[in-house]
């Protein structure tokens, strides 16, 4: 891509981010993450910048020749060949073929494509742990790295011991503790009238307002000072600490005159008391807790947090304080079938008492919410037809496109000329444009009927083929067994022949001789040497036999 | 990064969500595995009988096409079809080659769902003995032929 917008582009910002801390990761560094948009928790997004695949919006939406978008690394996945290159790589959506490594098969979606995702807007990758901050998702690196109150940094405070920690901490935490440190630093020797202080720091919390009154009375005496900053802290090294940083001037300087800086940049000058110390919970509750917990503590954790209900005025550890709401007496609640009509409102006790009885809603609720299952059956159901409508339609619209692209095919320039001849056997009559993608529609799902015929007789043909193989082998096999067989006949026959042979000479031996033995010598020289055709032809007949077997 | 594990995610939320009727989804407690109960009542042959498909996800999911299949048990026995084996194997087209990542675990289960809805016929295939006989463990190792799309 020649030209790279300087926002929108896909750069990705190293993010401070992530439960990797909770692993106790130490530096900074291995914090950093890039925020990934395809884990965003998005707000309303529309279903068209959606990925097909991934079902997340485009993250680098890349664009195939058959104008279907995804996101480039879904993409490159599903286009990826398989080892032995046997299958053709098709678009997911009407499979025509694609070649990942074409820049004319796919190429980068339209600017205004990443400009539409890039602007959706998601909360911040840190919601879990409690920020609220929505904006478009390319602003939300930059929430993250200068001000999102839960990304994780790294402490950087002094701990008892005198060494810098490193464990990270939500940014918030560390914030307030620069704050105090920053107010303590500048009101602690300027004049600044407190309330100024508080208009500019609106924001801040208790712990600011609280050294604010602190910096103001300290600002009468040293000694009081010293007091204050003591009980503060209760640690001597972080007294020794902030008069270390009181004592340099210059930075002392530079706070006072540039006091709405961004507390970040104060970073280097600034020493604060590591976040993660341990100290007692202040209501007495026997649980350790450090200045990043406590807030947490106190709000669902503390059991000696008491609160009195605002109904009944009983004392509730805050924890239990939900649990008791469902069953205070006192508390107002409306009637129990107020989704149904009854507007009742009263406490909790008449409710039992008296309402309960009288009222004819309640009395109506099973029947009732029997048939608000049945019309939740009713909309599921509606609901599944409706995906099956979509998809059919979808499948019908994809049609047309399909036959348009296939031009160069002779089927398809088939197609245009037969759409032409609708036109003009239409004459005079205007030609709505749905007769023409009709016409399309019919002809590339007959397109789409020949290549599934084709598929078919491809198998027909591989399984005949199959079949031929199988054929030829039994062919064989039953070939080898016959010569076996004829051979074993053959060997048979000869003996026979031997043994037949044997009788007839023993025969003729024995008719002659009983009349004259002297004769049959004669005889037998005789057809030996007068009858050579006969022996001839025997023998001819055992090679004609021999070439037969 | 991890398309898979990203796309089982948002499947599951959209299924616990609410799934299209006739179908129930039973348990999904790893992301390689779900269990999904389905039922066909608009068709005689199977109405009011409970079956249930087993999908197996592989990494490369939904690059590569997942392991569907039916599985049995006591009360959910292996519907009797034309295209399904009664060791549990489907023999569909877009559980192998007719895959496409755009499909998902629903889009499968809803063609499941209209292949049964469709059937009129009261037949396991005609080779279902030899190939129950000779099956991988898992339909997805199997080479179908696929005999049309009439059903
Ligand atoms: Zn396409
Ligand atoms: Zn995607
Ligand atoms: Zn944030
Ligand atoms: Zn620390
Ligand atoms: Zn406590
Ligand atoms: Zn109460
Ligand atoms: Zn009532």
């Amino acid at each position: 891509m020649p030209e790279t917008e300087t926002y929108h582009s896909e750069t990705i910002y190293p993010v401070i981010a992530s439960d990797i801390a909770m692993q106790g990761t130490k530096t900074i560094d291995s914090l950093n993450r890039l925020v990934d948009y395809s884990s965003l928790d998005y707000i309303d997004v529309p279903g068209h910048l959606l990925c097909p695949i991934c079902q997340y919006p485009f993250v680098n939406p890349y664009t195939t020749k058959c104008g279907h978008t995804f996101c480039k690394e879904c993409l490159i996945q599903a286009l990826e060949p398989n080892v032995d290159l046997s299958v053709e790589c098709r678009c997911p959506i009407d499979r025509r073929p694609l070649n990942r490594d074409y820049v004319e098969d796919i190429f980068p979606a339209p600017k205004i494509i990443s400009n539409m995702v890039n602007d959706l807007v998601a909360y911040c990758p840190n919601k879990s742990r409690g920020c609220q901050f929505q904006d478009q998702r390319w602003l939300l690196q930059r929430h993250i790295k200068d001000v999102c109150d839960y990304a994780l940094i790294s402490c950087g405070g002094i701990k008892e011991d005198g060494s810098v920690c490193s464990q990270p901490t939500h940014r918030k935490f560390i914030m307030e503790e620069r704050r105090i440190q920053r107010d303590y630093l500048l009101y602690g020797y300027s004049m600044l009238p407190p309330t100024n202080a508080r208009l500019m720091y609106g924001s801040s919390n208790i712990h600011t307002k609280n050294n604010i009154k602190d910096s103001a009375s300290s600002s009468e005496s040293v000694e009081t000072k010293d007091k204050s900053n003591s009980l503060k802290f209760d640690q001597p090294s972080k007294n020794n600490l902030h008069l270390n940083a009181i004592k340099d001037t210059k930075l002392y300087q530079k706070l006072a005159s540039q006091d709405d800086m961004p507390l970040l940049e104060l970073q280097e000058d600034i020493q604060i008391p590591c976040v993660h110390q341990e100290s007692d919970c202040a209501n007495g509750c026997g649980i350790k807790i450090t200045k990043a917990t406590k807030e947490a503590h106190n709000n669902i954790g503390c059991t000696k947090v008491m609160l009195s209900c605002e109904y009944c005025e009983l004392q509730v550890a805050k924890p239990k304080l939900n649990l008791h709401f469902e069953q205070c007496p006192e508390m107002t609640i409306s009637c129990s079938a107020k989704a149904y009509g009854c507007t009742w409102i009263g406490i909790r006790r008449d409710l039992e008492a008296e309402h309960q009885s009288k009222c004819h809603f309640i009395a109506m609720v099973p029947f009732l919410s029997k048939q608000d299952k049945k019309i939740e059956l009713l909309e599921k159901e509606n609901k599944s037809l409706r995906y099956h409508l979509d998809n059919i339609s979808q499948s019908l619209a994809n049609l047309p496109s399909f036959g348009n692209i296939n031009r160069n095919d002779s089927v398809s320039s088939d197609s245009t000329t037969y759409s032409i001849e609708t036109t003009e056997s239409l004459g005079a009559l205007p030609v709505l444009p749905v007769d023409l993608s009709m016409t399309n529609a019919s002809i590339s799902h007959m397109l789409m009927e020949n290549d599934r015929l084709r598929a078919d007789l491809d198998h027909l043909t591989t399984s005949l083929a199959e079949l031929e193989m199988k054929q030829n082998t039994l062919f064989m096999q039953e070939n080898f067994r016959n010569q076996e067989v004829m051979h074993s006949i053959k060997g048979m026959i000869n003996t026979l022949r031997q043994q037949i042979h044997y009788i007839l000479l023993e025969h003729r031996a024995f008719t002659t001789n009983s009349s004259n033995p002297v004769h049959i010598i004669n005889q037998s020289s005789k057809v030996a040497s007068t009858n050579p055709e006969l022996l001839r032809r025997r023998l001819s007949d055992i090679t004609r036999q021999d070439v037969k077997l | 990064m991890d398309i898979c594990k990203r796309r089982l995610m948002k499947e599951l939320s959209t299924a616990e969500k609410g799934l299209p009727s006739g179908l129930t989804l039973v348990s999904a407690n790893d992301l390689t595995s779900w269990y999904i109960d389905i039922t066909v009542d608009s068709n005689s042959l199977y109405q009011g009988q409970i079956y249930r498909l087993m999908f197996m996800y592989s990494p490369n999911y939904p690059m590569k096409v997942p392991n569907v299949q039916f599985v049995p048990d006591e009360n959910r026995p292996i519907p009797i079809h034309p295209h399904i084996y009664a060791n549990g194997h489907i023999c569909l087209d877009i559980l192998g080659d007719g895959w496409t990542p755009v499909q998902n675990t629903v889009s499968v289960c809803l063609s499941i769902q209209s292949m049964l809805a469709g059937n009129h016929t009261n037949e396991r295939p005609p080779d279902n003995d030899s190939y129950v006989r000779s099956a991988p463990k898992y339909a997805q190792d199997s080479r179908f032929i696929y005999h049309d799309d009439s059903v």
